[in-house]
């Protein structure tokens, strides 16, 4: 039984009169314990959307959204709130998801005065030990406030805060993307170290294709709120069959001048999903479009676990060696 | 597919003569008062920018990289201001310059593309009087005509039925198609140099790279420079032609990219290339923060964080070591000619 598991989830968002944003289309993930499965896609994508779903911040137009087996669609208040104890997220800005009127220490300590049953001085023990685990040891930190961090330990806040109730799911969105490089990689290294110390599945939302190489176990490749390609990270970055997947990874600079850059033949901007997904999402941009793009496009078994939804999966293998010819796979 | 080669501008002058350099910044000084102090936020910066080259600059956030733009272009606002340099373009000091002197060069013979192309554009404004307004500003005569060299310059940025976003206004453009609009804007009354600060930084990841092929491809297909000014190591390597790194308002290491990025010799620059993630290798972080600008520490800024920092790193900014080829770094292992070691080992 997965962690995690979303099944069929779709969201629409009315936004004024007679209009709505699609925002996720029909996807179905599960994340199991101790794994990361990273969601990766551009702005608009859904990706965000859908971790808030998984969370059940937001609930779904439709689909049900299952955690340790059990509906939370099915559950009652109390329940869920009981169950949350377990599922954590930790968001983009770390500045603007802290109360800055809050010392760090009762940042972290808030979970638990919702969660828990623990002393006052239990609880001060527990955020002492869990800032400590998190690399910010020390009384004195913990009488600081957010705007006296700088940006990397902000996050470690945002961190701790999510582990305090000792969750088995932590939802990532976009953790390190304001972050600068060398801090990124601070943030990068703890929670990989974590998530072996407290055997933690990670739903990883993210833009950046080099984090999510280096992080994640699974991934799946959004665009306009549909699942385009999923699949074992090794495979899907080893050989990209999704005409947008491969346009995405080969959009990743490495900071090597010597590495020779793959082609793009993209044209255009995302739209905006304002009208009901018919046909491939991609196909307004792909330069291998055919007429069957039009019409259904599933998400189908290309062997094993790995899946891609492209009906033209021998244009898609041409315009990938056309891609990547002479580029070592980015 | 041929490679994009770095390296030789198109029109590069014969070797041997050394050529003017476009522009020329000398000893640039830009301090922001605080109430703590004064910070030094671009501390002795010199650098040129050559004929037809892409210079990048690149750092992280605080590094001084975009206050160094905005100081050349006279944008620095108080509490900043400059308080030492030059930075002579085509002869002329512009920061010696008139206000209404500069703003005749900005624009005309600087380009400027801003990061976020909203806060560059006028929410009220049509498409259309924007680029009529930039055309009137410096040349009266091709102002008449402003719509037909709109039209052209929007279809050269590879806007697809320009009359529809001539005709609009900036909110129904989508971020992609408002950073073309500013490059048009910005290549409109053909400046000899373009400076863009992170022109792609908020755009998505596919977009990123047609809005840097496009930039490149008006840079030298017009022979202009440019100076790009970025946090990503990955646009340099691939954009750049030379770069400049910085780090708590001084520049650490210079040079070819070729050289700069496959053999750094600064351990900034070499921590910088650690921290980015890749397949099969350890990821090395740097410890610490920037120092405290306010009070500027008196020997290298890096030294406090710095894996090899030895005795000298304390006491006073080290002399620059060159190669002939013109890599130049300064760092204390340099000047005692030690060596920081192999990269990526």
């Amino acid at each position: 039984m997965s962690l995690l598991e979303l099944v069929g989830v779709s969201k629409e968002f009315e936004i004024g009169k007679a209009r709505r944003v699609y925002a996720v289309n029909n996807v179905d993930l599960h994340v199991d314990r101790g794994r990361t499965v990273a969601v990766i896609g551009e702005s608009g994508s859904g990706k965000s959307t859908l971790g808030r779903i998984a969370l059940r911040l937001l609930e779904p137009t439709s689909g049900s959204v299952l955690f340790e087996g059990r509906d939370l669609g099915t559950l009652d208040r109390v329940e869920l709130r009981r169950l949350r104890s377990r599922m954590q997220v930790v968001f983009q800005e770390p500045f603007e998801s802290l109360n800055p009127r809050m010392a760090v220490g009762d940042i972290v300590a808030e979970p638990l005065l919702v969660h828990s049953t623990l002393t006052k001085a239990a609880r001060k023990a527990k955020v002492l030990e869990v800032l400590e685990h998190v690399g910010l040891g020390g009384d004195e930190l913990a009488r600081r406030y957010p705007g006296e961090l700088s940006g990397g330990q902000q996050q470690r806040v945002g961190i701790a805060r999510a582990i305090v109730t000792e969750p088995s799911l932590l939802v990532l969105d976009e953790p390190t993307s304001s972050l600068d490089v060398s801090i990124r990689a601070q943030i990068l290294t703890l929670l990989q170290r974590l998530q072996g110390e407290l055997d933690l599945a990670y739903l990883f939302i993210s833009h950046d294709i080099q984090t999510v190489r280096y992080l994640s176990n699974a991934i799946i490749v959004m665009y306009q709120g549909t699942v385009v390609e999923s699949g074992p990270s090794e495979t899907v970055f080893a050989s990209p069959r999704h005409p947008y997947s491969q346009a995405l990874l080969a959009s990743a600079l490495t900071p090597d001048p010597a590495d020779q850059v793959p082609s793009l033949q993209l044209q255009g901007d995302p739209p905006t999903p304002t009208t009901r997904p018919q046909g491939c999402v991609f196909r307004g941009r792909c330069p291998v479009r055919i007429a069957e793009c039009d019409g259904d496009v599933p998400l189908v078994s290309v062997g094993g676990q790995h899946s891609v939804a492209c009906v033209n999966l021998a244009g898609a293998d041409r315009l990938a060696r056309d891609t990547f010819a002479g580029s070592a796979t980015s | 597919m041929t490679r994009p080669v770095a390296g030789t501008a198109p029109h590069a002058p014969p070797r041997g003569a050394a050529p003017k350099p476009l522009l020329e910044v000398r000893g640039l000084r830009t301090e922001f008062g605080t109430p703590l102090g004064v910070a030094q936020v671009v501390n002795d910066v010199s650098f040129t920018v050559r004929r037809g080259e892409i210079l990048g600059i690149v750092g992280e956030s605080g590094c001084g990289k975009s206050v160094t733009i905005r100081s050349i272009l006279g944008l620095v606002r108080q509490p900043g201001k400059v308080a030492a340099g030059e930075a002579v373009f085509e002869g002329r000091d512009l920061l010696g310059m008139k206000p209404s002197e500069l703003r005749d060069v900005r624009g005309k013979d600087i380009g400027f593309i801003a990061q976020n192309p909203f806060s560059s554009l006028n929410p009220v404004l049509r498409i259309s009087k924007q680029l009529h307004n930039v055309l009137r500003s410096h040349d009266r005569e091709r102002a008449a005509n402003s719509y037909e060299i709109g039209r052209a310059a929007l279809a050269s940025v590879g806007i697809a039925g320009p009359e529809r976003v001539l005709d609009g206004y900036a909110h129904q453009l989508s971020g992609g198609t408002a950073q073309r609009v500013i490059i048009a804007m910005s290549m409109l009354l053909d400046p000899a140099l373009v400076i863009a600060d992170e022109p792609t930084t908020g755009l998505d990841l596919t977009v990123q790279r047609q809005i840097l092929d496009l930039v490149r491809g008006l840079v030298r297909e017009h022979e202009r420079s440019m100076m790009l000014v970025t946090h990503d190591l990955g646009v340099v390597a691939h954009y750049c032609d030379r770069v400049v790194v910085m780090y708590a308002g001084k520049i650490v290491e210079q040079g070819a990219v070729q050289e700069v990025l496959r053999a750094p010799k600064h351990p900034y620059t070499r921590a910088l290339l650690d921290a980015i993630p890749r397949q099969g290798r350890p990821l090395v972080h740097l410890k610490g923060r920037l120092p405290d600008l306010v009070n500027y520490p008196s020997g290298c800024p890096f030294a406090p964080r710095c894996s090899h920092a030895f005795e000298p790193c304390t006491t006073g900014w080290p002399d620059a070591t060159s190669s002939p080829d013109g890599h130049t770094y300064w760092c204390h292992l340099g000047a005692e000619d030690k060596e920081v070691g192999n990269v990526s080992a």
